[in-house]
């Protein structure tokens, strides 16, 4: 009885931590890849 | 959007009430050269159906509801202060005198929760990169590409990948525009007023973008800054 209980505890810890691990890594915000270059004004000619 | 329209000579601005602590009917738009309306809404679409009968051009700030059907004969500019008709626009003033479009990609940020995944587009700062989804396309050209890029910035931001190809050749162009939101949306609101005015838009509903670029030349007269983008 007692090993019983003691392998469903460690099993619904198991499941637990996998569960949190799971959804912070589906949280995490990823960047957008930025792409290499740069940006100059274009000046407007009168 | 009012101060865009009174910086240029010889603009009268005048204002019909129509929301519901307006008293009595709005009036009529007889003698006006523009009618522009924030969005086609029961208060006013006595005006715009008005506006449309005496051949006024309509320009509207947001997209046209479903359901409303401009008389074929009308000129009605819609999206005028949005980022797909800035995005447009700026497509058609890039596109050299009788080049032909080959490939283009529209990006413009839209009012929401950021994406976490999709399409990565890098805008001109203080935007900068943003996840975009798929859009639908408001140029009348094929192979367009269309990025609508979810932001709860106060800031906004277009950006136009460009290929084409005539009788000097082919090319690639890559502009942006990148400012404060309200700030944005008047002077393309405003610009795109003072366009119909002078009778750059044909007969028939589209975006604020016009065949010979006036539209953008007014925005940048008004403050608008447009950059390019050179690769690394």
């Amino acid at each position: 009885m007692k090993f019983r209980t003691l392998l469903a505890v460690a099993l619904l810890a198991t499941a637990a931590a996998a569960i949190t691990s799971w959804r912070l890594r589906a949280s995490a915000y990823t960047k957008p890849p930025t792409t290499p270059g740069t940006w100059h004004p274009i000046v407007r000619h009168q | 959007m009012i101060r865009v329209l009174q910086a240029a000579p010889g603009v009268e601005v005048g204002r019909l009430p129509t929301g519901p602590d307006a008293d009595g009917p709005p009036g009529s738009v007889e003698g006006w050269d523009v009618l522009a309306v924030d969005t086609v809404d029961a208060a006013s679409r006595p005006l715009v159906e008005e506006a449309c009968a005496l051949g006024l051009p309509v320009v509207v700030g947001a997209d046209l509801p479903v359901r409303f059907t401009p008389a074929p004969d009308a000129t009605i500019v819609s999206g005028a202060a949005s980022g797909a008709g800035l995005a447009a626009a700026l497509a058609i003033s890039m596109l050299p005198p009788s080049a032909e479009p080959l490939k283009a990609r529209l990006a413009w940020t839209v009012a929401g929760r950021p994406l976490r995944a999709g399409r990565a587009v890098t805008f001109p700062e203080p935007v900068g990169s943003l996840w975009a989804g798929w859009g639908e396309n408001p140029l009348p050209w094929p192979d367009v590409a269309c990025c609508p890029a979810p932001t709860d910035s106060p800031w906004k931001a277009v950006r136009v990948d460009l290929e084409f190809h005539g009788a000097e050749g082919g090319g690639s162009l890559v502009h942006g525009v990148s400012d404060e939101g309200r700030f944005l949306d008047a002077v393309c609101f405003g610009s795109a007023i003072l366009a119909a005015a002078r009778g750059a838009y044909p007969r028939g509903a589209g975006g604020p973008g016009d065949p010979d670029g006036a539209f953008v030349r007014l925005a940048r007269e008004a403050g608008m800054q447009v950059a390019r983008f050179v690769a690394a």
